[in-house]
């Protein structure tokens, strides 16, 4: 092999990265709660296509938001044990090789949704990306303990994703799909923030355990499970779901009360953070599929 | 308000707090009282407007519970003030998404007959 035709050749391990720059593991929540959405919608089972559309679609738009998330934060992933061997801070990969990777995602994501589901979906994709790049990423996440909360909006769009795929529109039931992630993301991220408080700490990232302490975020871990707890509950009063759903919110809202009141409580506070984390992933993994099944039968 | 410094940041004082355990215990009765209410059904969907209604008041009950308690606990909570960030932008960010679950509610209550 001459030695030009070695340095054109790709590296070991880059597409390994390149599926990491992605988030996978993240991102399979997110199509879930897609790919129930829009059960939801049709109110029975979309076609086999157009979810297999709305699933690439899903994983190039939330994959290229993640890549363009750790161009940003590579300052900050330096600095987190959590995150300093991802590809970019680790050098593995350039910085502009990442970015251009991930815008790349992108415009294939619009593409892939406008031509293969509705140019709808394809329009919130884009706002999905742009909110968590701009208003999360860019602003939020450095300069208030709102961050997540507001932020999380962006990760609450892929029900509407979903949703619009079907139907080509949004519509009150879309938006309370919408309403739940948006209301889930703050007891989940601040259980994990109250695990990761140090690494913030260092990274200066302002989360609430860091700027108001252990205490003050798992009190409000509580009062924010509650809240969502009751939003959980409107698809039913709205008529969007029925009664397996129903009746598996009150279950799995019943769980995880349980768990932010044992962590509020300051038992095992560590322990039950991690609980509490953990259980929030199944919980909305579990709270989807419900709806979904709800809407299928 | 009571500051903790720390080495990397500043730990401001907590601020007063709600009864913690009579609101899980109400939200955790709450909850299973709608599971017993909403016995109406047919395709699914719960068609009963009674039983819709029920849950919906419950929905508001937890949403109204938790939405003051929470602002009465972070009223006033902040990051000390960077670029991008004032008095009424943080505000703005804990009052709006309060104003959009009672958006949520009153929407819902409109879809039932």
């Amino acid at each position: 092999m001459t030695t030009s035709a070695a340095e054109g050749a790709p590296r070991p391990g880059l597409v390994r990265d390149l599926i990491t720059l992605t988030k996978p593991r993240i991102i399979s929540l997110l199509l879930v709660t897609t790919v129930c959405a829009m059960f939801a919608a049709e109110r029975g089972v979309p076609s086999g296509w157009l979810i297999l559309w709305a699933v690439i679609g899903g994983y190039l738009s939330a994959g290229g938001a993640n890549t363009i998330n750790q161009f940003v934060d590579r300052d900050i992933d330096a600095v987190m044990g959590r995150t300093e061997r991802r590809p970019i801070v680790a050098g593995r990969i350039t910085a502009g090789r990442a970015l251009a990777f991930g815008l790349t995602l992108v415009a294939a994501s619009v593409l892939v949704f406008g031509f293969g589901t509705t140019w709808a979906a394809a329009g919130l994709s884009l706002l999905g990306v742009v909110l968590y790049v701009f208003l999360y990423t860019l602003w939020l996440k450095r300069t208030t303990i709102h961050n997540i909360v507001i932020g999380g909006a962006a990760g609450a769009v892929p029900p509407l994703v979903g949703w619009a795929a079907i139907t080509g529109d949004v519509s009150l039931g879309a938006v309370l799909l919408f309403a739940i992630v948006f209301f889930w993301t703050p007891p989940h991220f601040w259980a994990l923030a109250l695990m990761l408080k140090r690494d913030y700490s260092e990274a200066g990232v302002p989360m609430l355990p860091v700027v108001y302490g252990e205490r003050a975020t798992r009190l409000q871990v509580l009062l924010w499970t509650v809240l969502m707890a009751g939003v959980t509950l409107l698809p039913v009063a709205a008529g969007t779901a029925g009664i397996i759903y129903l009746i598996s919110a009150v279950v799995l809202n019943a769980v995880f009360l349980y768990s932010a009141w044992r962590l509020e409580r300051g038992d095992t506070q560590r322990a039950w953070a991690a609980v509490t984390f953990h259980f929030s992933l199944l919980y909305l993994a579990l709270l989807f599929v419900a709806l979904a099944v709800d809407a299928a039968v | 308000m009571q500051a903790v410094t720390g080495p990397e940041v500043t730990i401001l004082a907590h601020v007063p707090r709600p009864s913690v355990p009579s609101l899980a215990a109400a939200g955790l009765t709450a909850l299973l009282i709608t599971a017993g209410s909403a016995n109406a059904s047919t395709g699914g969907v719960v068609s009963s407007s009674g039983a819709r209604w029920t849950v919906l008041v419950i929905a508001a009950v937890l949403i109204a519970t938790g939405g003051l308690a929470i602002v009465k606990s972070m009223w006033g909570m902040r990051a000390p003030l960077k670029r991008g960030a004032t008095e009424t932008t943080e505000t703005l960010w804990l009052l709006l998404p309060l104003a959009f679950a009672v958006a949520l509610v009153v929407f819902a209550a409109q879809g039932i007959s």
